[in-house]
Order: structure tokens, then C-alpha cells, then sequence
């Protein structure tokens, strides 16, 4: 398998299922070593036990290993995407190959967040096939909540147990894998607040503005959500004589927005698109990224001919913005 | 889009192609290229409007229309009629009828006297209005003579509310001090500035120079990407750093923003910067969670609440 070797390839994704400290060290430390042995930049962003457990494994080889305490190494998947895209920027020198333990954090997550993150470990593929990074994504069989385990064998191509690559026979399509996930809330309610469809900006704008002050967010809060609604209308409104549907409504904790664009047929907007961040050249899906970064949750869907996209904004109620 | 907050010498702005008659108006410069580009717009909206423009000359400036139209980089005044434009010592105003002999140079009730007669020939003469301007500096600068200037100029001010003649007073603010300032911006209520590079319902984008730069009001998206990217293309030859006013930001999105971070690199590259002021706090937080806080060239001014 290339993914042994030092070589530079494209993006290279294993899930490591362990049940133990013995069995998470039988994976991390060859994977360390091989790493910094052929010169290779190496990050673990796990568990902080899990980084004193490799640290005094390694002894003074530890010295060179990167670190990061995965609960804040990204707090939201968007976040996460910006981290090792971030890490790799900074770190990854020409010709040679860069390797991360990235271990996801699932205990105490909510069903929604769940199903984002496992939506994102799969759309890693495609998010960062092109870079040469070999990066793998530990799980704990002692603390992740039931199906957590078996869905990583749908979203990594292979396994990676103690030194043995295993290929995931369940392992499924990034993009047919996001559209399979469930929707992150229901649907409007009948008491929803709706607009348009319009192909104006300014209307979509006036729009945020009221639901967001309805909602009780006021000066930077509003003008964020604003901006976030506009930035994902303005990704639907690209397309050649697009019109977008509003609605708007309330749930505890968040301000929700649909916007949904009828067609075209031909170009649904991607689910996973809007998880890179921009970059030194303009992006078409850098608005989307921003909508993404400012909402609590953003979801993408193509359903019936139309694209939709989902917004979720933290509610007045939102201690950390207070 | 209203020009109202933060005028330098009264209470608001009017860009210099909208000066109607009875506008008694302030031009407080701090460079001679904004006074330049002022009275740029002052002459050749004169000769469109058929107005006859006279020109004051108070203690130092042009000898004549020739000097006068050098000082403003124009090298003609197209369509100009023969004598159309004047430059005139207060004390000529009178001359050419002779009807009315000045008390003084800087008597206001005469030089009032003067100018009304002054209107009153160039009406006479075809033209539909008046326009004058000059530089009250110097008179400003004299302490003894700046309260009758202030007379004069709470006189001149019942006279414009008629409607026959509008006035451009200029003050270069690099020469007087702020009591005299402030003196001068009191009685003028409104101050003339550029017409603006980019004006349409939505967007307002105004050459400043002092320092040199931009104030950006309404609204960036999609529809005016092309209109900031102009308007900031018209300062990319700036010497020395830039700065770009935002307070008057109603909306800005995401590729406005990058606008704006593209320019900064291009001014990095040239070893300037640019300063945005008045930035709205939210894009604030938008440019920091992007990290183009880091962008070279860019200085980030104090935050304007949304």
C-alpha cells in the first residue's frame, strides 16, 4: 500500500478502532515514528490521555511530535476542515508527505452533531483528496455512542490496525453518504415566516434583518446573521435566473432559515460544499463557507429539483455571544 | 444616499456638481489637490449651468482665468463664453458699471453691495446665475479682520437664501487654527466636497484627501463589486498610505471585503498601506475569522458599532 511508504500521494484516510491504550499505542506509535523518522511534519490532535500516553511512549521522539487537544482543534466540522488545512499550510514542506491522528470527539454530542461530523469524516475525502497527507482517524470502542464505530467503516476506505491496513468493505461514497444522513432538524412549521421567491438580494437582506430582530438578535449579531443568510442566497442566486424561496422561524436556541433555489436540474450545489476556507484567490464557495462559519449548523441538500440550504444561527439565548 | 455624518466645516455635504443657486457653501481643504478637484467641478459646472463665475481674489492667488484654470489642471474651459469667467480683487467687483464705489476692500456691507450688483450684471449680461468663489484664508488668519469676515459672511448667507447666487468660500485648513476653523464652518452650514466616483442608489463612493482615500456608503454586493473595484482602482497610484472610511457602510459581503484585502496587498507591494476606519464591528469579527487581519498592508482603524 503507497500509504506505507514516504512518498507524497494524495490524500490517504484510515479509521483506527481501538479498545484499549495498548491497542490506540499499537497504531500510534509506528505511524509517529515511520513519520518523523522519514522527516515528515506530525500532528495528534486526540484526547489529552491519549497525548501523555503517545508522549511517554515516544520518550524523546516526542519532542518533535505536534500536538493538539481535539475537543479544541476545531470545534464544529467547518472549524475542524480550517485546523488541518490550517496545520498543513503551516507545516508541510515540498515533496514530502504530512501525517495526523485526528480523533473526533463523540461523547456528549447531540444526534445533529453526530451526523455532521460523520458527514464530514466522509467528505474529508473529497475535501482534501488532493493534498499529500495520511491521516488517521483513531475511535474509541470503549466511549463512542452505539453505530459511531460502524459508521467510520463507511466513511474511511480503509482501517489502519496496529500496522495492518485492512480496505472498509462498507465504505461509501462521500456524496451519496452526505445525502443519506438524516436532515439536521424538521421541516418549517406551518407558522413559519416565508419570502419570495426573489432574485433580490436586498430582499433577502430585509428579510434577515426583521426575522433576526424578531428573534431578539440585535447590532453585531444581527448584522452577522444578515450577512450569513446573504452570503448562502447569494451562492443560490449564481445561477442564471435563480430565484430563492424564504422562510423563516424560531426553535429553542436558534433561528433557523431555508432558502431554496427550484433547479437547475444539472447543478445541485454539492452537500459538502463551503467547508474550505478561502483562500488567496476568490472561491465560488467562499460565501458559503462563511454562512457555514457564522451559522450554528448549515445544511445542503438536493431534494426534488431544488437545491436547499438550511441555516441554523444561535438564538438570543446563546450565553457564549451574550 | 444622504452625505450627512462627520462634515468637515458644517453640518453636512454636497458634492460640488449638485451646488444650485443659493447654496452659500464651505470648501475647508487640507491639500491643493482637493481644492483643485473642487473647483474643477465648480468651473465646468459653471459654464453647463450658464452661470457667470467670479472668481475672488482676497490677498495671494491666480492673476487671472489663464492661472486660475492651471491651478485646477485644466488647460481650457470648453464652452466658455468670452468673459464668462472672471478673477477679480473685491475691490473690482464694482469697476465695470462703476455704479456702485467700494466702501473697502473688506467693508461686508459693500462687498455685499458689490456682489448683489455683480448678480444683477450678470444677469443682465444672459447668464442665469451667479457663482463665486475665493480663498478667505488669509482674511481669517488676521484676527482683527476675521469677525468682519464673519459678518460679512452672516450676510452673504440672508442674501444666497434669494436664490440668485451661490458661493464657494475657500479656507485651507493647513493655515489657520481651529478657533478660526470652527468659526468658519459655523456660519456655513453645508460643506462642498468632490462629486463622488461612484454614485447610485445603492453605493457612494467619494474621493477624500486628507489623508488620501476613499468614503465607502450603502451598500457592496454583487450589483457594485464593479463599482468599488473601480473607485479603488482611481487611488491605486496614491503615493503614501490610504485610507478608507466605512462608518457610511450599510452592507458589505463577503467579496466586497476581499476587494478591499486585494487592494491592501497591492498597496503592500508598492511599501503603503491601507487603513480602513469606521469598519463595522461584525466585519471586524468576519476579516479576523478569516485571518485577513494578517493581510499585507492592511492597518485595521477603531471599530464602528453596527
Amino acid at each position: 500500500m503507497p500509504a506505507d511508504r514516504g512518498e507524497p500521494a494524495g490524500f490517504v484516510h484510515h479509521a483506527c478502532l481501538y479498545g484499549s491504550d495498548a491497542e490506540f499505542l499499537a497504531m500510534a506509535v509506528p505511524f509517529v515514528r515511520a513519520g518523523l523518522a522519514a522527516g515528515e511534519p506530525v500532528l495528534a490532535a486526540t484526547t489529552p490521555a491519549n497525548i501523555e500516553l503517545l508522549r511517554a511512549a515516544l520518550g524523546r521522539h516526542a519532542h518533535a511530535l505536534d500536538t493538539a487537544e481535539t475537543a479544541y482543534f476545531g470545534r464544529r466540522p467547518v472549524e475542524r476542515v480550517a485546523a488541518f488545512l490550517g496545520y498543513h499550510g503551516r507545516r508541510a514542506r515540498p515533496g514530502v508527505r504530512t501525517r495526523m491522528i485526528a480523533e473526533p470527539l463523540w461523547q456528549g454530542r447531540s444526534a445533529r452533531q453526530i451526523a455532521e461530523w460523520q458527514r464530514m469524516e466522509s467528505g474529508l475525502n473529497l475535501l482534501l483528496a488532493a493534498l499529500p497527507v495520511w491521516m488517521v482517524c483513531p475511535y474509541d470502542t470503549r466511549t463512542v455512542p452505539p453505530g459511531v464505530a460502524e459508521a467510520a467503516c463507511a466513511t474511511h476506505p480503509a482501517r489502519l490496525d496496529g500496522g495492518r491496513i485492512t480496505p472498509c468493505a462498507a465504505y461509501r461514497d462521500p456524496a451519496d453518504y452526505a445525502a443519506s444522513m438524516p436532515l439536521p432538524g424538521p421541516p418549517p412549521p406551518s407558522s413559519a415566516v416565508r419570502a419570495g421567491p426573489t432574485a433580490e438580494r436586498a430582499a433577502v437582506r430585509r428579510f434577515a434583518r426583521d426575522r433576526a430582530t424578531a428573534a431578539g438578535l440585535a447590532g453585531e449579531r444581527a448584522a452577522l446573521a444578515v450577512l450569513a443568510v446573504h452570503e448562502a442566497a447569494d451562492h443560490l442566486l449564481a445561477s442564471e435566473g435563480a430565484r430563492v424561496a424564504l422562510s423563516a422561524w424560531e426553535e429553542p436556541g436558534a433561528l433557523v432559515f431555508e432558502l431554496r433555489r427550484p433547479g437547475p436540474p444539472d447543478s445541485p450545489v454539492p452537500a459538502l460544499a463551503g467547508y474550505v476556507p478561502p483562500g488567496a484567490a476568490p472561491g465560488a464557495e467562499d460565501g458559503l463557507w462563511l454562512a457555514r462559519r457564522l451559522g450554528v449548523c448549515l445544511d445542503v441538500r438536493f431534494h426534488d429539483g431544488e437545491s436547499r440550504i438550511t441555516l441554523r444561527i444561535a438564538g438570543r439565548g446563546d450565553a457564549e455571544a451574550l | 444616499m444622504a452625505h450627512t455624518d462627520g462634515a468637515r466645516g458644517g453640518g453636512s455635504r454636497i458634492p460640488v456638481g449638485e451646488l444650485r443657486p443659493g447654496d452659500h457653501v464651505a470648501l475647508l481643504h487640507a491639500s491643493d489637490e482637493e481644492r483643485a478637484a473642487v473647483l474643477r467641478g465648480f468651473l465646468l459646472g459653471g459654464v453647463a449651468e450658464e452661470h457667470k463665475i467670479l472668481y475672488l481674489v482676497h490677498a495671494e492667488g491666480p492673476d487671472g482665468p489663464r492661472e486660475l484654470l492651471r491651478e485646477c489642471g485644466l488647460a481650457a474651459l470648453p464652452g466658455a463664453s468670452e468673459g464668462q469667467l472672471q478673477v477679480l480683487r473685491p475691490a473690482d467687483l464694482a469697476q465695470p458699471s462703476g455704479e456702485l464705489a467700494p466702501a473697502g476692500p473688506r467693508d461686508p456691507a459693500a462687498l455685499l453691495g458689490s456682489l448683489r450688483a455683480a448678480a444683477e450684471r450678470a444677469r443682465g449680461e444672459g447668464y442665469r446665475a451667479l457663482r463665486v468663489t475665493g480663498d478667505l484664508c488669509t482674511a481669517l488668519c488676521d484676527g482683527r479682520d476675521a469677525s468682519r469676515l464673519l459678518r460679512y459672511e452672516a450676510l452673504l448667507a440672508e442674501e444666497f437664501d434669494h436664490g440668485g447666487t451661490l458661493a464657494v468660500c475657500q479656507c485651507d485648513a493647513r493655515r489657520c487654527d481651529t478657533a478660526a476653523l470652527d468659526a468658519f464652518a459655523s456660519v456655513h452650514p453645508r460643506s462642498v466636497e468632490v462629486d463622488p466616483l461612484v454614485r447610485t442608489a445603492e453605493l457612494v463612493v467619494v474621493r477624500t484627501f486628507d489623508p488620501p482615500g476613499l468614503r465607502i456608503e450603502g451598500v457592496v454586493d454583487t450589483a457594485s463589486h464593479r463599482h468599488l473595484r473601480d473607485a479603488l482602482q482611481s487611488v491605486a497610484s496614491v503615493r503614501g498610505d490610504v485610507r478608507l472610511e466605512m462608518s457610511g457602510v450599510e452592507f458589505l459581503d463577503l467579496a466586497g471585503l476581499r476587494l478591499l484585502m486585494t487592494f491592501a496587498r497591492a498597496r503592500a507591494a508598492r511599501h503603503c498601506t491601507v487603513e480602513l476606519t469606521g469598519v463595522p464591528s461584525h466585519l471586524l469579527h468576519v476579516i479576523t475569522l478569516i485571518g485577513w487581519d494578517r493581510t499585507p498592508g492592511l492597518r485595521l482603524g477603531a471599530a464602528h458599532a453596527c
